[in-house]
């Protein structure tokens, strides 16, 4: 069992149910991936893609699907220099603290060996863990792409 | 938050977060095998970090290993550095690197 390479995890006032449909749910998603959205097929072995509008950035595939506890998918880059790599995998545990209190773990790992997507990992979960806990509690998600942009401006 | 400002308030558990940060998932031992602190202290040190949600932990088997979870600092980052001012102050942190790397 290799060791995992990125953990994040973030508190929200929110129980396990709607931290899953803000996961899983592809217009819940839109709301709060500037943009982007998951298309997912809720059961082991069905389709996770990664996209904007019709544009596949990544192609997974579900390993576990645990309502409302535990998914676990394939990540699998469709563009650039890692869509020819082995998939890595991407693991979301929500666990109940308390009443309607949720802790969601991140978990970004089983990446090839000798692969330099970790390197690039950077920032990308944490926003999303801010975003994503921020659509659940107070229905707006943040803005992902603004430092990017900010940047060029 | 309060916990996140006391958990940071302390030179030794600072030095532990740079250590996670320098080398993710270290068990205990491995931390306390690079520093100057008793296995108590290290151990203690980890509890208030980890309370604070600054240090995430995942076990392995028998082991438990941990990982500096930077949620909680973006999160304050968030509450108070707007969006615009953001790329500024990348841009101040990168000169700052620059020049201290050119002075070595």
């Amino acid at each position: 069992m290799s060791k995992p390479t990125f953990v994040y995890v973030t508190f929200i006032s929110a129980p396990p149910e709607k931290v899953w449909h803000a996961l899983t749910d592809s217009k819940a998603t839109a709301q709060y991936l500037s943009g982007f959205h998951v298309a997912m097929e809720t059961c082991q072995g069905g389709a996770s893609l990664f996209k904007r509008g019709d544009q596949v950035f990544n192609r997974g595939t579900v390993l576990v699907c645990e309502p409302p506890h535990r998914l676990s998918v394939t990540w699998h880059p469709e563009l650039g220099e890692f869509s020819v790599e082995e998939p890595s995998r991407v693991t979301f545990a929500i666990e109940e603290i308390g009443t309607g209190q949720s802790r969601l773990t991140i978990i970004h790992d089983d990446f090839a060996p000798d692969s330099k997507a970790p390197a690039t990992v950077g920032e990308g979960w944490m926003r999303v863990a801010a975003s994503l806990k921020s659509f659940v509690e107070t229905g707006k998600g943040m803005d992902l792409l603004a430092a990017v942009e900010g940047v060029n401006a | 938050m309060d916990a996140v400002f006391k958990a940071l308030a302390d030179a030794s558990r600072r030095e532990l977060l740079d250590r996670l940060r320098a080398e993710n998932g270290q068990t205990l031992g491995e931390l306390c095998a690079r520093l100057d602190m008793t296995r108590q202290a290290v151990s203690k040190h980890l509890a208030i970090l980890e309370e604070a949600n600054l240090v995430a932990t995942v076990r392995r088997g028998r082991e438990k290993l941990h990982y500096l979870n930077p949620v909680p600092i973006h999160e304050i980052a968030e509450r108070w550095i707007g969006k615009f001012e953001r790329s500024r102050l990348q841009a101040l942190s990168d000169m700052k690197q620059a020049l201290e790397q050119s002075d070595e």
